[in-house]
């Protein structure tokens, strides 16, 4: 395979709070190739977001980056090295933050974010919040550029654009909201968008028109994409590989297909078991019981394993790293559970323990007592 | 929508809904729906209503749950509050256990609001964040003159248990809470009054999916073990069709269709329920794409279109009687009818329009006519005169158009009824259905568009 455009290794972000350092992000590796679209999926709390805002370096205090390499197309946007007296301190080819600012964020990668209100201004109409944005970053002056952000709304589907184009943000559905944030995203044509649940608010038949339209202009113009989402129907439509986040770290990767026929963590199928199908009618759901734990003082051994409904006494004390458990010939398959062979640390012969499942749900509050909703 | 109107109402249902309507002014205020004009009188007042809920018939039978599903803007959430008369009828009835909700006030609806209960979808904001939560469980008790001090204690411990909370954590305030929990106690407060009836307004849908499951799984048992009839409103099919019953899709204000949970899903007989269920993503990467997407918005609710409301974006609009084009030559001059509309071209030279829109063949005689005069005016940039052609001539001309439709058709997989409006099942109507409910229906569901 040619070189990843984007290859994240080891990346960990944290968030370093009174109660504690919040392990947000926890060693996760993934790469991006060209023109794929690259699923991250997890439960609320899963560390998603923080993993998106660390690759664009938009972590802010008292969150950091504390570790980890992150290169695009051959450059370093984060990268850390051993100092003469032993502390860590940024490489030198790392981009300064005005790089990142005026070359990679918007021009190289963007983003669209999950509610589309917020991120427009609302005192601005849209075609001149997509012509400013046009004009900064691809150099053209206005008339040109308004030209390009009329062009770019009928692409985007939004109609009668010409009228539209003086119109403001709150004169937009919500469907409409989020076509003009692709539309300003797509823009400067980057080479890696990144999708924070840009659907999630959407109606259904919103969504399925948003989920085609992203479709065609990814063959389009040969994007690649990080999708952020929870649901596991929008990775089975529209995700070429898919990263399972649970608790900071990475613990399934695969191609989409190979997930769901073939699936390896037990959280995976946990989370497939648990959702109502459109398609089918299911008697009963089996849900994951209890809550995810909190990122501050996560699990001993498998962050999972106080869930798990295959959990045993091994699971507690042994932290499986990602390891390859594809059959020789198949397209990689990285799962994180010891009751796999290629672990061999004596799942077989552990003893099961007594997850939460047992206590029901009176288990359910946090061990802070929610202090630090 | 009389096709589950009330001619062959069910005598055990719990809850039956007659002809509800709920208009919104959209003029309140002072200068409200004032316009200046250049003649006299100058200033004109007009008002229009938002008709957010128009004409929605369908009963609930005892113990059973009906799914009320339908885009955001619908009016599902609008229905929910009238049926519970949170919100003033502005036509129409509500029979709750016999009664005629709507002409209630008072003390008499107090005290029947024992027996209806309401789960709304935030479940931070529905919780006063100031009060434990063992006090808000018991404060409708306390409204309702339940029990004494003890006793109200006592049950809401219990009702914590029973919603699968510890009763220790009566003495919590709602933050302690995730999301989940929160929801839960939600449902520990509709449940302290004993009411026989709950409306859920998405009672899941701001949770994660693994949670979503533990909710609804809950809210099943709690059903069985009170026997609780449930009007369950989700945009999710998925949830919908795990939990309910029977039911109902809703566009713009209207049922669409109604029918038992097996027979709405496996055979839907309305093109929006059809578009709908084609929309959503399935979590199965092997399920192949969707055939065709629903496109343009929802119409303004303030001047909804005439006869079926979902016509404007219908892909299986029905031909007008006038014209006798091939199927696939009206498809086209729908979709370029509707490209018009949306201003979704640039080009105006009529030849590359025709070969753009029509690769099937130009229609000819009248039809054909028409379209070479809407080509003239786009080749003159008059674009309000080819829509205004466009549409006056063949969208508005459609029997979907002209007439409201409303039948009742044989359900093939339940033996339960099955309500679609859609002209296209005029055909397959159930005798008795189309004497009574149709051209009752019409008659009664073509009043108030006479107004317009």
């Amino acid at each position: 395979m040619t070189e990843p455009l984007l290859s994240v290794r080891d990346l960990k972000t944290q968030f370093f709070t009174e109660d504690g350092t919040v392990r947000a992000v926890d060693g996760i590796s993934f790469d991006v190739y060209e023109g794929e679209i690259v699923g991250l999926v997890g439960e609320s709390g899963a560390g998603k977001s923080v993993a998106t805002s660390s690759i664009l370096r938009l972590v802010d205090s008292p969150g950091e980056i504390v570790g980890g390499e992150i290169e695009f197309k051959g450059e370093t946007i984060f990268g850390l090295e051993e100092g003469d007296a032993g502390e860590l301190r940024p490489r030198d080819e790392m981009l300064t933050e005005t790089q990142m600012r005026k070359r990679i964020r918007g021009r190289e990668i963007a983003i669209i974010f999950q509610d589309p209100m917020e991120s427009l201004n609302p005192v601005f109409t849209v075609g001149g919040q997509l012509r400013e944005f046009i004009e900064i970053n691809r150099d053209l002056d206005p008339a040109e550029a308004k030209e390009e952000a009329i062009d770019m709304l009928r692409e985007v589907g939004i109609p009668a654009p010409e009228s539209r184009y003086d119109e403001y943000p709150h004169q937009f559905s919500g469907g409409m909201r989020q076509r003009v944030l692709i539309a300003m995203a797509l823009a400067c044509q980057p080479d890696l968008i990144i999708a924070d649940e840009p659907t999630t608010a959407l109606d259904v038949t919103v969504e399925g028109e948003i989920l085609e339209m992203v479709t065609a202009l990814q063959e389009k113009y040969d994007t690649s994409f990080i999708w952020v989402t929870h649901d596991m129907s929008v990775v089975a439509e529209i995700c070429d590989r898919v990263n399972v986040m649970y608790l900071g770290e990475i613990i399934e990767q695969a191609e989409v297909d190979d997930l769901f026929y073939d699936t390896k963590h037990p959280y995976t199928s946990a989370l497939l078991d648990s959702m109502p199908r459109p398609d089918k009618t299911v008697d009963e759901l089996r849900p994951i019981e209890g809550v995810m734990p909190e990122a501050i003082n996560p699990p001993s051994g498998c962050r999972f394993h106080s869930r798990c409904p295959e959990a045993r006494e091994v699971c507690r004390e042994v932290h499986p790293d990602l390891r390859d458990l594809s059959d020789e010939g198949e397209a990689t398959h990285t799962g994180a559970c010891v009751k796999h062979d290629a672990f061999d640390v004596g799942y077989g012969d552990s003893p099961a323990i007594e997850t939460e499942t047992g206590s029901g749900f009176s288990a359910g509050l946090t061990e802070t007592g929610g202090e630090a909703e | 929508m009389s096709g589950v109107g009330p001619a062959e109402s069910d005598p055990d249902a719990l809850l039956q809904v007659r002809d509800l309507c709920k208009y919104f002014d959209n003029d309140s205020g002072l200068l409200g729906g004032v316009s200046l004009g250049d003649e006299f009188p100058y200033v004109s007042r007009s008002s229009s209503d938002v008709r957010a809920v128009d004409g929605v018939s369908f009963d609930i039978k005892e113990g059973e749950t009906l799914g009320l599903v339908g885009e955001s803007g619908c009016g599902k959430s609008t229905l929910a509050r009238t049926v519970l008369r949170l919100l003033e009828p502005t036509s129409g009835s509500v029979y709750f256990q016999g009664e005629d909700l709507a002409s209630l006030s008072g003390e008499p609806l107090r005290r029947m609001r024992k027996d209806m209960q309401m789960i709304f979808q935030d479940p931070q904001s529905s919780l006063d964040p100031r009060m434990k939560v063992g006090p808000i469980v018991e404060e409708p008790m306390q409204a309702h003159g339940m029990l004494d001090e003890e006793g109200r204690e006592a049950r809401a411990k219990e009702l914590l248990e029973k919603v699968g909370l510890d009763p220790q954590h009566y003495n919590r305030y709602p933050h302690a809470f995730s999301g989940g929990q929160r929801q839960r106690v939600n449902l520990a407060r509709a449940l302290s009054v004993n009411p026989d009836f709950i409306v859920c307004d998405e009672p899941v849908s701001a949770l994660d999916v693994s949670i979503q499951a533990q909710v609804l799984n809950t809210m099943e048992e709690l059903q069985e073990e009170f026997d609780l009839t449930y009007l369950f409103i989700a945009h999710d099919l998925s949830v919908i069709r795990h939990i309910s019953d029977r039911v109902a899709v809703m566009y713009l204000g209207n049922v669409v269709e109604l029918a038992d949970k097996e027979e709405l899903f496996e055979n839907p007989k309305h093109p929006y329920t059809r578009a709908l269920l084609d929309a959503i993503p399935v979590p199965d990467p092997r399920s192949g794409g969707r055939d065709e997407l629903l496109s343009g918005d929802v119409p303004s609710p303030i001047d909804p279109p005439s006869g079926c409301r979902f016509r404007t974006r219908c892909p299986k609009l029905i031909q007008p009687e006038a014209y006798e084009m091939t199927d696939e030559t009206w498809r086209s001059v729908v979709r370029f009818q509707r490209a018009v509309k949306r201003r979704a071209f640039e080009e105006t030279d009529p030849d590359a329009l025709r070969s753009r829109y029509f690769d099937g063949g130009v229609p000819s005689g009248d039809a054909g006519t028409l379209l070479d005069e809407a080509l003239g005016h786009i080749e003159r940039d008059e674009w309000d005169d080819a829509e205004a052609l466009l549409t006056e001539r063949f969208a508005d001309e459609s029997v979907c158009a002209t007439a409201k439709p409303a039948y009742e058709i044989e359900s093939t997989l339940s033996d339960g009824r099955h309500y679609a409006a859609c002209h296209l099942r005029r055909d397959e109507a159930v005798a008795s259905a189309v004497d009574e409910s149709a051209l009752d229906g019409a008659a009664r569901l073509g009043a108030p568009e006479a107004d317009d």
